[in-house]
């Protein structure tokens, strides 16, 4: 009885250790520490109206929970090198958005791209928003595959007031790009 | 020819099978542990594959994403060093029979709706190390899950650092094999390791000093 005491009360030690330990680190981390309220993953509310985009391409319900009408629209690679190939392509126009952590922006990324992580957004919104509230189309685009942080990106636009037809999730992302060989730069900026 | 009990008591009491618990938890966990520290977003990101928490509020899986690092750190180092043995090694315990069969559920949760094999099933589950191969990494943990056992049960202290901060004098007058600390007992019998000890309790400092003198 003695020893099984003796060893919770270590156990609760080790776990006060670590747990003060981890609330210091995070509060002294600066970039890369969590905010410990912040829903990262919480999805928007769907649209009380039915809102079908242009492309009737908005998503449906999954299993995991998403709404079921996403407000933001889609849009494929080949459109994308259409934007980009155009001769009377303004960038002005179109905005990027990286999604993605620094490490990968700058390993490469398409050129012009503003960065804009989901997870350090106090450090970008502001500076996004000043540009993205004026174009005609937001690319929005992460990793390709599995990353969803380029949706969640999308919900944080719309949210912020940038219009929802012109807020784009680029599918595939940057795995596609790659595949299409399209150009890229590297580097922070 | 010796009972089993006999031999059970001789394994709890020797020093190489936890030196070699502590070693491989203790390395492992602060490694795994360290890598999380690293890049906590992608540990939330993880986390959260595992659909085992609630999106909404945040709070849970922030938390376990902050802390649940450090926790492995902290265990592992506690476990290296030998201090708070058997809370160390119950914390790491109690972590690996919850990320296991979390691990398993997901594996299968993959192969129930993509029909891939089982054995060809590969992901980032968030320990620390990348993309494993689930079935190595499940026969991994279970062999974790076995070292944690050995390392919560023995009585040993063996090249422990327990065993420096606090000892208790034996019949033979050298220091008990576990170092554990007297609470005010006189039975003579040392609740750890069974050795019979001094009738009267030694404190800790007079028993360093005479050791020293």
């Amino acid at each position: 009885m003695r020893v099984i005491r003796k060893t919770i009360i270590e156990m609760l030690v080790v776990a006060a250790v670590g747990l003060t330990l981890g609330v210091v680190a995070n509060a002294v981390r600066g970039s890369g520490s969590l905010q410990w309220n912040k829903s990262y993953f919480a999805s928007t509310p769907a649209p009380s109206a039915d809102v079908e985009s242009p492309a009737g391409s908005n998503e449906t319900a999954s299993d995991t929970g998403q709404p079921a009408k996403q407000p933001y629209q889609k849009i494929t690679v080949d459109e994308v090198v259409d934007i980009v190939g155009d001769p009377d392509y303004d960038r002005g126009q179109f905005v990027f958005v990286d999604a993605r952590n620094k490490k990968s922006f700058a390993e490469g990324h398409i050129n012009g791209a503003m960065r804009c992580y989901h997870y350090e957004l106090d450090s970008c919104i502001e500076g996004l928003l000043e540009v993205a509230l004026g174009a005609e189309k937001v690319i929005v685009y992460c990793n390709g595959g599995e990353c969803d942080d380029s949706k969640y990106m999308c919900q944080e636009l719309i949210q912020r007031g940038v219009p929802e037809q012109a807020v784009y999730l680029f599918e595939g992302g940057w795995e596609k790009w790659l595949e299409e060989e399209m150009p890229y730069v590297e580097g922070d900026e | 020819m010796r009972s089993s009990s006999s031999l059970f008591n001789r394994f709890q009491t020797a020093g190489v099978p936890l030196l070699a618990a502590r070693l491989v938890l203790g390395g492992m966990f602060i490694y795994m542990g360290m890598n999380k520290i690293a890049d906590p977003v992608s540990f939330l990101k993880q986390i959260h594959l595992y659909n085992i928490l609630p999106e909404s509020p945040g709070i849970l899986l922030n938390s376990v994403a902050i802390v649940l690092p450090w926790l492995e750190v902290v265990a592992g180092a506690a476990l290296l060093w030998g201090l708070f043995v058997r809370g160390a090694s119950l914390t790491i315990l109690l972590m690996l029979l919850v990320f296991t069969p979390a691990i398993l559920l997901r594996a299968l949760a993959i192969q129930n709706a993509d029909g891939v094999p089982f054995s060809e099933i590969a992901f980032d589950c968030g320990c620390g190390g990348g993309a494993v191969v689930i079935w190595k990494k499940l026969l991994e943990n279970g062999g974790l899950i076995l070292l944690s056992f050995v390392a919560l049960i023995s009585r040993s202290r063996f090249l422990c650092l327990e065993k420096l901060i606090s000892g208790r004098r034996t019949t033979q007058g050298s220091l008990c094999s576990c170092g554990c600390s007297l609470s005010g007992d006189t039975s003579g019998t040392c609740p750890e390791c069974g050795i019979a000890t001094d009738a009267s309790p030694v404190s800790s400092v007079s028993s360093s000093a005479k050791e020293l003198a």
